[in-house]
């Protein structure tokens, strides 16, 4: 039958209290990565020390994750690789996030000739499939922490860009932008009084989904070997590191895997529900 | 006409930034380029010889203007590592990318339309809300990920597809096919996901239109009206994104390709690295730019014959 809902469902208040139990526990995954993030140098095993003769072995009681192919301590290796996943992200984001976000401004501020300038220059930026580019750049530039970073960083300043001058237009129009134009101020501070209230929101939310973005390109590269150097310890690393033995010993690719998958969930369903929840509100929109 | 001059315009001004970027991935590589691709040691003659190849005497405009001029003749750069045409290496290894998307996309299609249309069919249903959760996993689960958990389920545990031996298409066709499945498959999962949340969404939305209340109260069946009168309007969006995920997985694909030894672009890029071949990462990721900015102008074209409203707004963004 026609099944379609006669009233609306009444608007639950959103406070982080009733947003459920996933997303505490989303919230709570991620606070424990920032605290591993910190910690990982005490954790007793040290992630480069190699027992050969444990090597492979599958995970154990001391031993949750199990060892890798040189006997390397798996779980001493993702706790430190949670570090470069989160300094990755969170710098190129920050990166990507500010330089986007000023230009975003200025062309949905000033349109004309200057927007059309800064489209097509965002739209090349766009024309590269990320991926490819930043294989090429890294390949090219040398890998480093530094280069993985700043190609992200640099990937992410279109989408940044596109979010601040969609608000911007927006906002452009509205009666307190004119109003305080005919009031003398100027350029520098409407956009900064007035416009960037508007477009900061948005900005920030995108900021959540765009790190795990930037989580799975880092996590790519190290894949592919051409993100951070093979000695930095990353999860993309651990991973690409067991894909030869998944035959034999599933459990070095898989843990980390898993780690990986379920920080880009958490970080994927917080933006979701801080964004109102659009794209998860079952059985309506 | 207002349109497609604003549109061409902006073509050549992304093509025009596009190449410069590539080119510059070359030139600006440490040391120069005759070094970076000869290595510190090579001797004096051989570096002369590049840097004359490569016309690094030059002044830059020339340099990148002729540089520009020959990839326009198809002329991609010499492989100093394969010794031979870069545009002939790549030349071999389009199809095969080609045919890993293009079934990548079929079978993405194939998975997000009858899910999305059974969705839509019972919002809310036990079928809804599992497909929902479904699709919000898969689209947090990265590629390589997903190839991973693949391999070791359908090659490793019950062995019925190869984890990593390729059969060229004019070889053996359903050898081919067999050996696809599973890289396919891999690629298209994310999109799957992303189409279906897409398309259930539009699909709600219209619904609530009047010609969808018309028709079932003619009483036809609601099964019927979604594919009949529904499916079709709902469909723009998708046919956008399904153009404009080229791109992503032309990306994907450079993983895909790695995880099952595949000899398609990404491979041949990837494989290039080590050996220093950077013209050959220069030609790769030109040409894939290249395609992906042409295919984005035909994704316009095609919407904007579907809906010839769009014309006469100028385009966002």
């Amino acid at each position: 039958m026609f099944r379609r809902r006669a009233e609306p469902r009444p608007q639950e208040p959103r406070t982080s209290s009733d947003r459920g139990v996933l997303f505490r526990a989303a919230l709570g995954w991620l606070t424990l990565l920032v605290v591993v993030a910190v910690l990982a140098p005490m954790w007793p095993t040290d992630p480069g020390r190699g027992h050969l003769l444990r090597r492979l072995e599958g995970p154990g009681w001391r031993h949750p994750f199990g060892f890798d192919g040189n006997g390397r301590d798996i779980l001493a290796r993702v706790l430190h690789g949670t570090r470069v996943s989160l300094i990755v992200g969170v710098v190129s984001v920050t990166i990507g996030m500010s330089i986007g976000g000023v230009l975003g401004l200025i062309a949905g501020y000033f349109r004309r000739r200057v927007d059309t300038l800064i489209v097509t220059v965002l739209d090349s930026m766009l024309a590269f499939p990320a991926l490819v580019l930043a294989v090429a750049v890294t390949s090219i530039r040398g890998q480093s922490v530094t280069t993985v970073t700043a190609v992200i960083g640099v990937l992410m300043v279109p989408l940044f860009a596109r979010i601040a001058r969609a608000g911007t237009l927006g906002a452009v129009e509205r009666e307190y932008v004119t109003a305080a134009r005919c009031l003398g101020a100027g350029s520098g501070r409407i956009v900064r009084q007035e416009i960037l209230p508007n477009v900061i929101g948005p900005l920030i939310v995108f900021a959540l989904l765009a790190f795990g973005i930037v989580i799975i390109i880092e996590g790519a590269l190290s894949f592919l070997g051409v993100g951070v150097p093979v000695d930095t310890i990353s999860w993309g690393g651990i991973i690409a590191g067991g894909q030869g033995r998944l035959r034999d010993a599933p459990h070095v690719s898989l843990f980390p895997a898993a780690v990986l998958s379920i920080t880009i969930l958490a970080v994927n369903y917080v933006g979701d529900r801080l964004r109102g929840g659009g794209s998860l509100r079952i059985g309506g929109r | 006409m207002a349109f497609w001059r604003r549109r061409i315009l902006s073509l050549v001004g992304v093509l025009a930034l596009v190449s410069l970027g590539s080119y510059l991935l070359l030139d600006l590589l440490p040391g120069g380029p005759e070094v970076a691709i000869l290595g510190p040691t090579a001797d004096p003659e051989r570096l002369a010889q590049v840097r004359s190849d490569l016309r690094l005497d030059d002044p830059f405009l020339t340099r990148y203007g002729r540089w520009v001029n020959d990839v326009a003749h198809g002329d991609l750069g010499w492989s100093y590592d394969k010794n031979r045409p870069v545009a002939d290496m790549v030349r071999e290894r389009v199809p095969v990318t080609l045919e890993l998307v293009l079934l990548a996309q079929i079978l993405a299609l194939s998975i997000a339309i009858p899910v999305a249309a059974m969705g839509a069919a019972r919002p809310g249903s036990l079928f809804d809300r599992v497909a929902s959760g479904a699709s919000f996993v898969v689209v947090s689960i990265p590629g390589f990920v997903i190839g991973i958990v693949l391999i070791l389920l359908l090659a490793v545990k019950l062995d019925v597809f190869p984890a990593s031996e390729y059969t060229r298409l004019g070889d053996d066709i359903s050898g081919n096919l067999h050996s696809l499945v599973l890289p396919a498959f891999t690629l298209a999962l994310g999109q799957a996901a992303i189409y279906t949340r897409v398309l259930r969404a539009d699909l709600l939305e219209t619904m609530d239109q009047d010609f969808i209340a018309a028709a079932r109260g003619r009483g036809l069946p609601r099964r019927r009206v979604i594919l009949r009168h529904a499916l079709r309007p709902s469909s723009l969006t998708l046919v956008t994104l399904v153009g404009l995920n080229f791109g992503t997985l032309l990306g994907g694909s450079v993983v895909v390709e790695r995880l099952f030894s595949l000899p398609g672009m990404g491979k041949l890029m990837l494989d290039a690295i080590p050996a220093r071949d950077f013209t050959v990462v220069q030609g790769v990721t030109l040409f894939v730019a290249v395609a992906f900015v042409i295919v984005n102008l035909l994704v316009d074209a095609l919407y904007s014959a579907i809906d010839p409203r769009i014309r006469r707004v100028p385009p966002p963004g």
